[in-house]
């Protein structure tokens, strides 16, 4: 597997639950969370976002509700449910550990050589 | 949702999704769609320049990957799994089956199989897909019926000996059909040409 397709099965996992962390603070409407997530290069092409979120919102983990907009039609915003909340919760302390335990054998080469 | 009219390129970009979202459970095609629409409504404002709607486009991805995430939560979002319809498929039915026009059992079902496929590839704008069925769908019944024809001419001339001396001869002089024929034809060949040009190029862009 190469780095690249390494990266897009970790990135799978973790998006989902990056939506959800973003949500955690405020409401969002779609188009504002495909920016921040894009923007921050965690997914490849913006549309897929649209069917994830619709799996959330299916799993019950985020909720959403038509507000006006200051311009345009109504948007559809998107909130963390309590479910969700937890979800994130789980998430965080699993990635944590996770991530410890990635770097630390990733970098023990270097460790040793010093 | 919006209204306004919708740039030609943003039409032919949800008239694709919507053919793609034929294979998701309609409530799931409904949704992926209007989530779309608004994600453009919203990226991109009525006076948008065609580069920018090009762009807001492309990173939205092509139909085939947003309706393959849908569709397959678990599986990796590559982009577009090999259908049977290819572009280069198409565009190689379609030519073969021109080339060997005369072998009608060879050459109809793969002119059939190529205008199948033609119809079917997803990565063509509706345009692209005019331009395959004019310039490559017609090429099996016109070289055939070329064939037919040049036949028929040649063999509808005649020159007619008297003891040795020409007394009657439909064949000379500057055959105006003929010439007419060849400009017809390379005339043809240059639209293919043009068309196998343009089409595998849309189909490498995206």
């Amino acid at each position: 597997m190469g780095a690249e397709a390494a990266v897009t099965q970790l990135r799978r996992g973790a998006v989902e639950h990056c939506v959800l962390a973003l949500l955690e603070d405020e409401e969002r409407y779609g188009y504002d969370l495909v920016h921040e997530l894009t923007a921050a290069g965690l997914v490849a092409s913006e549309g897929t976002v649209y069917p994830l979120l619709s799996r959330l919102r299916k799993d019950d983990l985020v909720a959403t509700v038509w507000r006006d907009s200051p311009a345009g039609p109504p948007r559809r915003y998107y909130a963390l449910t309590r479910p969700g909340q937890r979800a994130l919760d789980d998430f965080r302390v699993a990635w944590t550990g996770f991530a410890a335990a990635v770097e630390t054998i990733l970098h023990r080469k270097h460790q040793e050589d010093r | 949702m919006t209204t306004t009219a919708r740039h030609p390129l943003v039409e032919d970009y949800l008239r694709r999704l919507w053919t793609e979202a034929g294979r998701l459970p309609v409530d799931q095609a409904r949704e992926l769609v209007a989530d779309i629409e608004e994600h453009i409504a919203t990226a991109l404002p009525p006076d948008s320049t065609e580069s920018e709607v090009r762009n807001a486009l492309e990173r939205l991805g092509t139909p085939t990957e947003l309706v393959a995430a849908a569709a397959a939560p678990d599986q990796p979002q590559e982009p577009a799994k090999k259908s049977f319809a290819s572009p280069g498929g198409a565009i190689a039915c379609l030519v073969f089956a021109e080339i060997l026009c005369i072998l009608l059992p060879v050459s109809v079902p793969l002119w059939i199989i190529g205008l199948v496929m033609m119809a079917r590839v997803t990565v063509w704008s509706e345009r692209d897909r005019m331009l395959g069925f004019v310039g490559l769908g017609t090429g099996l019944p016109l070289a055939f019926g070329a064939v037919f024809l040049s036949t028929a001419i040649v063999t509808s001339c005649s020159q007619v000996y008297e003891n040795g001396q020409l007394v009657s001869d439909t064949c000379g002089g500057t055959n105006w059909v003929a010439v007419t024929s060849w400009s017809i034809l390379l005339g043809y060949l240059a639209l293919q040409a043009f068309a196998i040009w343009r089409l595998t190029r849309s189909a490498r862009r995206r």
